[in-house]
């Protein structure tokens, strides 16, 4: 079975959101990372390969340096799928675009429960409904089957993997990117990778954008203070007196 | 002006998808343009509820067996909606809705909004604002035209309440699902977040123990347990418990955080009239900025009999 990573890549948080001159924001391609969602999908490509050799695992990427993170895992058949902002910001229109890049004989297509900066959570049913493809949310291990296995509320929820589908993956304790090989991240190095189609333009148009400094409303914080057991009963009070019971 | 036509859908029983939410954000949007909205539910039978001000119809398509997929649903509201270029579709915020919304859109050949935090009609445009960058920044764009499905957070509507109208029933044929879903229980599982009056949430800076003393004091109050992020990474609390951007959105009166920061990324998954408490043990932690209650402390040492004292006031551990 072919599988299908589609990885969106987000900006580092350590760096700062820059916008051009027309107030868009730009991002560097050496400033993004592979999100934790984008590497719990990655993960669960990989486990699966391990079950099953026979498992061939492609890649969709944004960017040459996530290329060759993904490349390190022994992936050889990646794509670079660059979405301008102006597309990326854009359900839809990222869908559209992503559903274009995907080949037709993939057997199941994996990606992060949100793709990238803009997303949430949207896109990979979206892709999943443009491809026609079953769409099982938020993955979040493997089981023998092979299976996928997801938490809701009061159940355990798992698929059979056999027709084609879609997945998306949630982080999970179980689905941690293992670490690649020296040997591997050295040959990604020299690894050469394709283009994907290029964007189509899109009809939604981009207006503006704010840096959210205080989305919640500062209050005047009462400091309990005290012995342990003091600052328990003051909060004990405070709770009871909710009336949360 | 354009008359753009709203429409709130909601599954009625489907996990984690608050039907009212839906009807709360279409009246929040339709209010802003002293427009209507219609109502439709997909269900085995018709909720309890007031209805809301504006709300000039309720429809109840009526299923023949459970429905169990997002794109099951989304195949009865589309078969039933006829939507036009301008209608706008409105879900309950939450994973299950927003995956409807999106199969929607597909179907009717409209734009999938996402999750918003603003959305105003306008002739013939819609103009949508969102979270992104990890709740970092927000975007704003403008949509020329519908069919459209979002999901609005954080809406919430103080008015008096009305009689529900007389519902349409329509008794559907439900869609196969795609997926065969095997579906096994998990033991233990306690109060859900959703609706929870009251929801305890620990962050990194607890451990197992300490997570497992937050649930007691959950326990002990009825309320419900939550998490952010990196403690659902660490493997301390479940995905499905995570608040956040990228985990549930939650509304309680008060909500007890507990060796968590406050992040952006986690505070926009609280709703904004929820009242936070907060024990820390970094002065300098955010979190105690939007706090009406805060204790710079060890929570290892604070936990266990703030534990005792909620069992012995409240009564036992439920």
């Amino acid at each position: 079975m072919k599988i299908v990573v589609a990885v969106a890549g987000v900006l580092d948080s350590k760096w700062p959101i820059e916008l051009d001159a027309e107030g868009v924001p730009r991002i560097a391609a050496d400033r993004t990372v592979m999100s934790p969602f984008d590497e719990s999908a990655l993960e669960i490509a990989l486990r699966l390969r391990d079950v099953d050799p026979a498992n061939a695992v492609a890649a969709i990427v944004p960017n040459e340096k996530i290329a060759r993170m993904v490349a390190a895992f022994r992936i050889e058949d990646i794509a670079i799928l660059d979405l301008p902002f102006g597309v990326a910001c854009d359900p839809s229109g990222a869908a559209e675009v992503l559903a274009g890049a995907i080949p037709g004989d993939a057997g199941l297509v994996l990606m992060g429960r949100e793709f990238g900066d803009c997303d949430d959570g949207a896109v990979p049913p979206l892709v999943a409904a443009r491809f026609g493809l079953p769409f099982f949310a938020r993955v979040q291990d493997v089981r023998t089957g092979p299976a996928l296995l997801r938490e809701a509320q009061a159940e355990e929820e798992s698929v059979i993997l056999a027709a084609p589908m879609l997945c998306s993956v949630t982080n999970d304790r179980r689905n941690r990117l293992r670490k690649p090989l020296m040997k591997n991240v050295m040959a990604a190095r020299a690894a050469r990778f394709r283009a994907a189609p290029p964007s189509a333009p899109m009809a939604v148009r981009f207006e503006r954008f704010d840096r959210v400094a205080d989305a919640r409303r500062p209050v005047a914080c009462r400091m309990a203070e005290g012995t342990p057991a003091e600052i328990a009963a003051i909060f004990a009070e405070h709770l009871l007196a909710s009336a949360v019971s | 002006m354009t008359s753009w036509r709203i429409v709130a859908l909601a599954p009625t029983e489907a996990d984690g998808c608050n039907w009212r939410a839906a009807g709360d954000s279409a009246r929040a949007i339709a209010a802003a343009t002293g427009l209507d909205f219609e109502l439709l539910l997909i269900g085995a039978v018709l909720p309890e509820g007031d209805g809301w001000p504006g709300l000039s119809r309720c429809t109840l398509a009526r299923n023949s067996a459970r429905l169990e997929t997002a794109a099951q649903f989304a195949s009865v509201a589309a078969a039933l909606l006829d939507a036009s270029p301008t209608t706008l579709i409105v879900v309950p915020p939450g994973p299950f809705g927003e995956d409807i919304a999106a199969d929607l859109a597909v179907r009717i050949g409209g734009k999938a909004l996402g999750r918003a935090s603003s959305v105003t009609l306008g002739d013939e445009e819609l103009r949508v604002t969102r979270p992104a960058f990890g709740g970092r920044a927000e975007i704003s764009l403008r949509y020329p035209e519908g069919p459209a499905t979002v999901a609005l957070r954080g809406a919430r509507v103080e008015e008096a309440s009305v009689p529900m109208p007389a519902p349409v029933i329509l008794d559907i044929e439900a869609p196969s699902p795609e997926l065969a879903i095997e579906r096994t229980a998990i033991a233990g599982r306690k109060t859900p977040l959703e609706g929870a009056r009251l929801v305890v949430s620990g962050g990194r800076g607890l451990d197992e123990a300490g997570f497992a003393l937050i649930e007691g004091i959950a326990d002990a109050l009825g309320g419900a347990v939550g998490g952010s992020l990196p403690a659902v990474d660490a493997g301390l609390v479940a995905v499905s418990r995570q608040v956040g951007q990228s985990g549930k959105f939650v509304t309680p009166e008060l909500y007890l955080a507990v060796g968590l920061s406050g992040t952006p990324q986690h505070l926009a998954g609280i709703g904004p009239a929820t009242r936070l408490i907060a024990i820390n043990n970094d002065p300098a932690a955010p979190i105690f900025t939007y706090a009406e209650l805060g204790a710079v402390a060890d929570a290892r040492e604070v936990l266990p009999p703030l534990r005792d004292l909620l069992v012995a006031e409240a009564g036992p551990v439920r």
